[in-house]
């Protein structure tokens, strides 16, 4: 057992990076499996979080909201918290911490990290034809896995960071190697996409600093004082609990608690990725590497709809029900239009894209239902669009690694050549559609359940997306694996390598144990989300 | 208030500038001259002095201290703000070392001009009398033109120190107009008489105290012009872009933080000796509002300029100009200052900032200046593959250019972070409306910071030859770098520093 658990998870693949930095390039060799370790290590000691976590523990958010702000952990529901101040003058704290809500990403992304660099093991040799030269590998190789690694570390941040400054620092944090991941490494394309994708998520990280940092001037404690970690009284605070359940904010001319919470959604809207702020979406994980679209899809996305939950939720719990129609009719567009788009892709890749923006509108659906099937539907479709997603996009690498192109019209036949292949594929593609057994199914049907009872219109012509997705998704399987070899050479394609069959299995695994025992990761948030529920509902 | 002899154990550190000038310009005509080595050590040895000497004075400074009979106040932010100047005229020094622009036989007279200016901007942070003011300013804007012209044979440069003159002589003039205004409310060129009559004291006319608003804010706004020119906030920006390019590129560095980090100090200055504590309406609203105009032009003219600038000096030009609106930001929440409690947190901001603006502008200057000098070209196209070419410089100009933009976890992101947080704290429209285009701003900013990133890391380069740097160069890159990355995680001591301005 490791003690400052979640710490460790977040600044190993930090250190496993330095190590690459600095280490000379005659190991360069090494390096991948330095890389292999800096995410290893977060994977393993997801293991002790999830044992050792608490699923009975939640925050009583009335009870809570009478009260004065404590140092107690435990009271909001918090476990494997570490907390200190780190600057006095701005009374910020380093404060991390998971509740229910955070621990399944914080596995999530231990998990969809580690596949990820297994995943690009091989691909991160140059791509390009005009980088011969050995010092040119060297640094693309060395860059490469080290900033797989410091993204790795901002995006474990983002979901353990309980205080609004570490979140924003981690939350930008991500951007760079980001955009240095897909701008270097990517398609043909990446050099708009990287920009696109950059300037598309800054667009919504400055509003939602504003945002903070109002909030850090106009909250004021609703009793008592709020704490830092020493003890100490502070007049403001960046502690994401002390604003959510202990504040009363004082609203100074046009700035209201709307408006606020309008800020921080488009912030996380736009990481979503939510209708209309969409567009960006598609030409990053078209034009990005495998490993780097597994990532961004499998974790990335997520991190808009934990940020609703963690920050908009119960800072605003009446501005949320206020808007909760409009989250429903949105995220009714994103799955219905989502899955219009992914029918019409002619790249296998866009349509895996696009059948993010589908999935990811139905934990949008879900959330807005305010019902306890509803929001764990949410919570769970996030993780197994992370693992289902993770699957698809290392599914359509490994066909271009062979094929050297995705044009949906040019394949024909692969399950002949490719049986292993084809059954990966068949059960992740089915696992996306809803397929009952596997995991999709659970998520997707507990959603419906949960929003019908209150958005009943929007759940209706959501569960069109069921349907659309089972178009998009058998038409792809029928162009794609079966009918006659399209052309002679794909005969040749070898089945899956060794590392193919390591970054799938796990996946695979959690796709299908999911799918039809879902507790473990139900009951880990579920006693959170209760507790959120009724904290949002308690102030309608 | 202290008389002459007892003040100079005050301005040890201008003291020894002044002995460095003198050194510097002996060594000049000197034989040893011939040796860069020698000169810029004996400029830097005299920059490190005195910039000891400052440190220590910061340290043990208590209040505020007028004197030279009541000319000059020495204090807290005095000091602070000596360590800014002198550290950008070391670093200018090691810049200029280091670079092929500036001649063998021109390196003592630059060494000379750049210690005396930064002599000549702590008097700027340090003047209480008119007089005092318009000396100092034109003292360090006189070294400047000379600095600007220093490669002779060079015609951008010739017209750079031209528009420099030109444009400086115009401000100063409309400053200096100004200022007769304020002489004549007083009659006396003390800031602090003044206030006095502002606020409703003893004055030469007959109308007393508030009666005087009108004309004070006349005279205010013609003396804030002069200093706008200084710190290049739009509308009297536009010497800047054409001086920054024709300039070589070590002053060039220089320009863009010294004198508009003494603008901003002699702005500060001014503003709190002569508005603190005046409760007037007029006055307070006017500013506030022509102060923020001023910055919402500058931070959105500066970064749509830069857009498409393809000369990185250029670009860095309209990016410091989009900086001083951002830094204008923090002056304009001056009505805080006028009020009966008065809170200089936004000057703190401010003055924070110009730190951290000090160490992100000089590095990707110095980037600039030694791509110049190794590849000939400030063009964006020198800056091709430079990511493979040389790894390092790359990867600190990277640095530089995420902290420019605002980004965490740079210290350009907490100085940002800090004036918006001083802005949005005044309350009321006008200051949500100020940091609302300020945060647009910072994110239109982006698209040009990032053009040089896609330029040096994702555009390929016929020429792939490695670009060294050598030891000196990589010892400058680390002095700008590191507290670069740095203060954006470790800010406290920098935070209390802040405090200290106007304390």
């Amino acid at each position: 057992m490791v003690d400052h658990v979640l710490s460790w998870m977040t600044f190993f693949p930090l250190l496993a990076a330095a190590a690459i930095l600095v280490l000379p390039g005659r190991l360069q060799s090494a390096f991948k499996w330095i890389a292999v370790l800096g995410a290893a290590v977060p994977f393993l000691l997801a293991f002790q979080v999830w044992l050792g976590f608490d699923t009975h523990l939640a925050a009583d958010g009335r009870a809570l909201r009478g009260a004065a702000p404590t140092l107690d952990a435990a009271a909001y529901g918090l476990q494997f918290v570490e907390r200190a101040v780190w600057i006095r003058a701005f009374n910020i704290e380093y404060f991390v911490g998971v509740d229910g809500v955070s621990v399944s990403m914080v596995l999530l992304t231990a998990l969809v990290s580690l596949v990820a660099v297994i995943a690009s093991v091989r691909v991160a040799r140059p791509v390009e034809p005009h980088h011969h030269s050995i010092a040119g590998i060297q640094v693309k190789e060395r860059a490469y896995y080290g900033l797989i690694l410091l993204l790795e570390t901002g995006m474990m941040g983002v979901f353990v960071a309980l205080d609004f400054f570490l979140f924003y620092v981690f939350w930008e944090v991500m951007l760079l190697p980001m955009y240095f991941l897909i701008g270097v490494w990517g398609g043909p394309r990446k050099e708009y996409a990287a920009i696109k994708f950059f300037l598309y998520t800054l667009l919504g990280s400055v509003l939602m600093l504003l945002a903070i940092v109002y909030m850090y001037i106009y909250a004021h404690p609703a009793h008592g004082s709020y704490l830092l970690a020493d003890g100490s009284a502070a007049p403001h605070t960046f502690n994401m609990m002390y604003l959510s359940y202990h504040t009363q904010f004082e609203w100074v001319s046009f700035i209201t608690g709307k408006l606020l919470w309008v800020l921080f959604f488009i912030g996380f809207a736009i990481k979503i990725p939510m209708f209309p702020f969409h567009t960006w979406l598609p030409d990053a994980h078209v034009e990005a590497p495998t490993a780097i679209s597994v990532i961004l899809a499998g974790v990335l996305l997520k991190m808009g709809t934990y940020g609703i939950l963690r920050v908009n939720y119960p800072v605003f719990p009446a501005e949320t029900l206020w808007a909760s129609t409009a989250m429903a009719v949105f995220g009714t567009i994103n799955i219905v239009y989502g899955a219009f788009c992914a029918m019409s892709q002619k790249d296998f890749k866009s349509l895996v894209a696009y059948s993010s923006i589908s999935h990811m509108g139905f934990v949008l659906l879900g959330m807005s239902s305010f019902t306890q099937e509803g929001m764990n539907g949410a919570v769970l479709q996030m993780f197994n669009h992370g693992t289902i997603t993770s699957m698809m996009f290392i599914l359509v690498g490994v066909i271009y690694d062979r094929a050297h192109h995705r044009d949906l019209a040019g394949f024909g036949g692969l399950a002949k050549a490719m049986p292993v292949y084809t059954g990966f594929a068949g059960l992740a593609f089915m696992a996306a559609l809803g397929l009952p057994g596997l995991s999709g199914f659970i998520s997707e049907a507990l959603v419906f359940l949960g929003a019908f009872q209150t958005h009943r219109v929007a759940t209706i012509i959501s569960a069109s997306g069921v349907i659309l997705a089972a178009s998009y998704v058998l038409w792809m399987v029928h162009r794609v694996f079966l009918g006659p070899l399209r052309k002679e050479e794909y005969g040749e394609f070898s089945d899956l390598n060794w590392r193919e069959w390591l970054s799938l299995v796990p996946l695979a695994i959690v796709v299908v144990v999911l799918g039809f025992y879902p507790m473990p990761v139900l009951d880990l948030m579920s006693a959170s989300l209760g507790a959120l529920r009724d904290f949002v509902l308690a102030a309608g | 208030m202290l008389g002459n002899q007892a003040s100079l154990a005050l301005v040890i550190p201008e003291a020894i500038l002044g002995a460095t000038v003198a050194g510097v310009m002996a060594l000049g005509v000197s034989r040893a001259a011939r040796s860069r080595g020698v000169v810029a050590a004996s400029g830097s040895l005299g920059l490190l002095a005195a910039m000891a000497v400052a440190a220590w004075q910061a340290a043990g400074a208590h209040g505020s201290v007028a004197a030279f009979h009541g000319n000059v106040v020495v204090d807290a932010m005095v000091s602070l703000f000596r360590l800014v100047f002198f550290g950008t005229g070391l670093l200018t020094l090691w810049f200029a070392y280091a670079s092929s622009e500036i001649d063998t036989r021109d390196f003592a007279d630059m060494t000379a001009l750049v210690c005396a200016s930064v002599m000549g901007m702590s008097f700027m942070a340090a003047a209480s009398d008119l007089l005092m003011m318009v000396l100092a300013m034109e003292f360090v804007g006189l070294l400047s033109y000379v600095l600007a012209g220093l490669k002779r044979e060079d015609q951008r440069s010739s017209e750079a120190a031209l528009k420099y003159v030109i444009y400086g002589a115009g401000a100063s003039g409309v400053a200096l107009f100004g200022m007769s205004f304020l002489y004549g409310m007083a009659g006396d060129t003390s800031i602090q008489a003044v206030r006095e009559v502002l606020l409703g004291g003893a004055g030469e006319g007959t109308r007393q105290g508030a009666g005087f608003a009108p004309l004070g804010l006349l005279a205010v706004v013609m003396v804030l012009a002069g200093l706008g020119y200084k710190v290049a906030a739009v509308p009297f920006h536009m010497w800047c872009p054409d001086v920054y390019q024709g300039a070589p590129t070590p002053i060039t560095a220089f320009f863009s933080v010294a004198p508009k980090a003494a603008g901003f100090a002699l702005m500060m200055r001014f503003l709190s000796l002569l508005l603190a504590g005046v409760s007037s309406r007029l006055l307070s609203d006017g500013l506030m509002v022509l102060i923020g105009v001023v910055s919402i032009a500058s931070m959105t003219l500066g970064n749509l300029a830069a857009l498409n600038q393809r000369s990185v000096k250029r670009l860095l030009a309209y990016s410091s100009i989009a900086h001083a609106g951002y830094l204008l930001m923090g002056v304009a929440t001056l009505p805080a200052l006028m009020s009966a409690t008065p809170d200089p947190s936004g000057f703190r901001a401010v003055y924070f900032y110009l730190v951290v603006y000090l160490f992100m502008n000089l590095g990707a200057f110095f980037v600039t200046s030694h791509v110049v000098t190794r590849l000939g070209s400030d063009d964006l196209g020198a800056f091709r593959a430079l990511g493979q070419r040389s790894p390092l410089v790359a990867g600190v100009m990277a640095v530089f250019l995420i902290s420019l933009a605002g980004l965490p976890p740079t210290a350009g992101f907490v100085g940002k972070f800090y004036l918006f947080w001083v802005v949005l704290k005044q309350g009321g429209a006008f200051y949500y409306v100020l940091a609302f285009i300020g945060v647009l701003n910072s994110f239109l900013s982006l698209f040009y910071y990032a053009r040089i990133l896609k330029v040096m890391y994702l555009e390929p380069s016929a020429d792939t030859r490695p670009v060294a740097a050598g030891p000196l160069a990589v010892a400058v890159l680390m002095a700008l770098g590191v507290p670069t990355l740095l203060f954006g995680v470790w800010f406290s001591p920098l935070l209390s520093a802040a405090g200290k301005v106007l304390g």
